[in-house]
C-alpha cells in the first residue's frame, strides 16, 4: 500500500441533472488517514460529489481517482468491485428490513464471495459488539431505533474493510437524542485511523474530528481548510454568512 | 323458484361440482403460469435495453388493450393453424395464461418498483452485483407487495374464465349451461353458479387480505 499517495483525487468534476448543474468543476484530494467534513447549505451539491466517489452517480465530465484509478474509465464490473473499497452510509440508513442485523452484515461480504458464511457470521457478532447491538443480533430492523440502525448500517460497510468511508448526512433523519451515539461511532472511527468524507450539519461536531473542512456553494468549493481557518477566519462572505445562520441555533 | 334451486343444486351438484373444479384450476394454474411468464416481461420492461423493454411494452399494451373475448377467439382460431391436434382446452388456457401475463407483469414492475431506491443504492455501495442485488436485495422485499395482488389477479381470473365457456371447456358457466339445456330453467342454475362464483371470489379476498396483513406485520 503506498501510503503517501491521495485515496481518492476527484478532479474537474461536473453533474448536472435536468439541464441544472450540481457540480460544477470540483476539485479536491483526501489522503490516508485524514477526515474531511463537507458543509454547505442544501442543494450545493455536496450529497451529489460524495455519491460520484463512488459511482453511485455518474457525473458528466471530470474524473474519480480511486487509489490512483479513475474510476470513470473502468468498466461496470470493474466498478463494482472498486466499490467494496469505498463504505457508504446514507441519510436514511437503507438497512435491509427483510434481514435480521445480523444478516444485514453478512449479506453483501456473502454474495460477493469474499467471505465464507461462518468468517462472516464471526465478524459481524465482533461487529455488532464494537456497536453494543450483540443482543439485537436476531432482530429485524423494524425492532432498532434509528439510531440503532445508522450504527447498523456503519458496520454493515466496515465489515467489507473499506479503505475510505463515505457518510451523506449520517444523523439528519435522526431524532436528537440519538444523534450523539452515532456520531460517537464515527468519533471512533476516525480516531482508529480510518480515512472519512462525512457531509454534515453537525458543526461541533465537524469542528472536533475534521482534519480538514470543505464549504460548498451552488457546486463549488468555495473555502477549504483546517476547522479553525474556515470556522473562525474565513474571509469569504458566503462561508461566514452561512456559518452565521447555522451556529446562531 | 327456491324450491327449484335446492332440487337442481341436489340433483346437478356433481356438474356444478366439475365446474367448480375447472374453474378454480383453470384460474389457478394460468396465473402460475402467468407469474413466470410475467417476472420475465416486468424485468424486459424496465431493462435499459432499449428494443427489449419496448417489446415488452408493446406486449403489455395489446393485451390489456384489447378484449379478453377476442383474445380467447383468437388463440382458439390461430393455434389449431399451427398444431392442427391441439386440444381446445389447451388454446384456451394458452389465451388466459398470455392475458394474465401482461397483467401480472405490471403487478411485479409495481411491486419492484415500490421498493425503496436506497435499498438498491445500499447494495451497489456494498459492492452486489445487480444480479445478487435483485435477487436478495429487491425481490424479497417487492414480493411483499406482489403476492397479494397475485390474489387479486386470481380472483379476476376466476370471473374471467366464465368468458371461456364459450368454447364449451367446462368451467362453471358451462356448467350452468349443461343444466339449463337438460332442465330448461335458466334463473334457477346461474344463481346457483352466481352464488359458488361469490363463495370462491369472498374466500379468496378474505385469504388475500390476511396474508396482506402478515406481510405488513412482519417488517417496516
Amino acid at each position: 500500500m503506498k501510503d503517501n499517495e491521495y485515496i481518492i483525487n476527484v478532479q474537474g468534476l461536473v453533474k448536472s441533472f435536468n439541464g441544472l448543474k450540481v457540480l460544477d468543476g470540483v476539485d479536491f484530494e483526501i489522503s490516508r488517514g485524514e477526515v474531511v467534513t463537507i458543509l454547505g447549505p442544501s442543494g450545493c451539491g455536496k450529497s451529489t460529489l460524495l455519491r460520484c466517489m463512488n459511482l453511485l452517480e455518474k457525473p458528466d465530465s471530470g474524473h474519480v481517482l480511486f487509489e490512483g484509478t479513475d474510476l470513470t474509465e473502468q468498466s461496470s464490473a470493474d466498478i463494482i468491485r472498486y466499490r467494496r473499497k469505498i463504505g457508504m452510509v446514507f441519510q436514511h440508513f437503507n438497512v435491509f428490513p427483510h434481514l435480521t442485523a445480523l444478516e444485514n452484515i453478512t449479506l453483501a461480504p456473502v454474495e460477493n464471495g469474499m467471505l465464507s458464511k461462518e468468517e462472516a457470521e464471526k465478524k459481524a457478532l465482533a461487529l455488532l459488539e464494537r456497536i453494543g447491538l450483540s443482543d439485537k443480533k436476531d432482530e429485524y430492523p423494524t425492532r432498532l431505533s434509528g439510531g440503532q440502525k445508522q450504527r447498523l448500517a456503519i458496520v454493515r460497510s466496515l465489515i467489507m474493510e473499506p479503505d475510505v468511508m463515505l457518510f451523506d448526512e449520517p444523523t439528519s433523519a435522526l431524532d436528537p437524542e440519538m444523534v450523539m451515539e452515532v456520531l460517537d461511532v464515527i468519533r471512533e472511527l476516525a480516531d482508529s485511523g480510518m480515512t472519512i468524507v462525512v457531509v454534515t450539519h453537525e458543526m461541533g461536531f465537524a469542528r472536533e474530528v475534521s482534519d480538514r473542512v470543505l464549504f460548498m456553494y451552488n457546486g463549488s468549493i468555495l473555502e477549504e481548510g483546517t476547522p479553525s481557518e474556515v470556522f473562525d477566519h474565513t474571509k469569504n462572505e458566503r462561508a461566514k454568512d452561512f456559518f452565521r445562520k447555522v451556529i446562531a441555533n | 323458484m327456491i324450491r327449484n334451486i335446492i332440487a337442481i343444486a341436489s340433483r346437478y351438484g356433481n356438474v356444478f361440482l366439475l365446474g367448480l373444479w375447472n374453474t378454480v384450476w383453470l384460474s389457478v394454474v394460468s396465473v402460475t403460469f402467468a407469474a413466470v411468464l410475467g417476472i420475465f416481461i416486468a424485468l424486459a420492461k424496465m431493462s435499459k435495453i432499449r428494443p427489449l423493454s419496448r417489446i415488452a411494452a408493446c406486449y403489455i399494451e395489446v393485451i390489456r388493450g384489447t378484449p379478453m373475448l377476442l383474445q380467447l377467439y383468437f388463440f382458439w382460431l390461430a393455434l389449431p393453424n399451427l398444431f392442427p391436434e391441439i386440444p381446445d382446452i389447451i388454446c384456451i388456457l394458452i389465451a388466459l395464461v398470455v392475458n394474465a401475463s401482461a397483467y401480472v407483469a405490471e403487478i411485479i414492475r409495481a411491486g419492484i418498483q415500490a421498493v425503496d431506491p436506497g435499498q438498491r443504492e445500499a447494495a451497489m455501495s456494498l459492492g452486489m452485483t445487480e444480479k445478487k442485488i435483485m435477487s436478495r436485495v429487491i425481490f424479497p422485499q417487492a414480493i411483499k407487495n406482489i403476492l397479494p395482488a397475485l390474489g387479486n389477479e386470481v380472483i379476476v381470473m376466476i370471473k374471467q374464465t366464465s368468458l371461456a365457456s364459450t368454447f364449451f371447456i367446462g368451467e362453471l358457466m358451462t356448467a350452468y349451461k349443461k343444466v339449463q339445456s337438460t332442465t330448461f330453467l335458466a334463473l334457477e342454475p346461474l344463481t346457483i353458479a352466481g352464488l359458488i362464483y361469490l363463495f370462491l371470489t369472498v374466500t379468496l379476498s378474505r385469504l388475500t387480505k390476511r396474508l396482506e396483513q402478515r406481510m405488513r406485520a412482519n417488517e417496516r
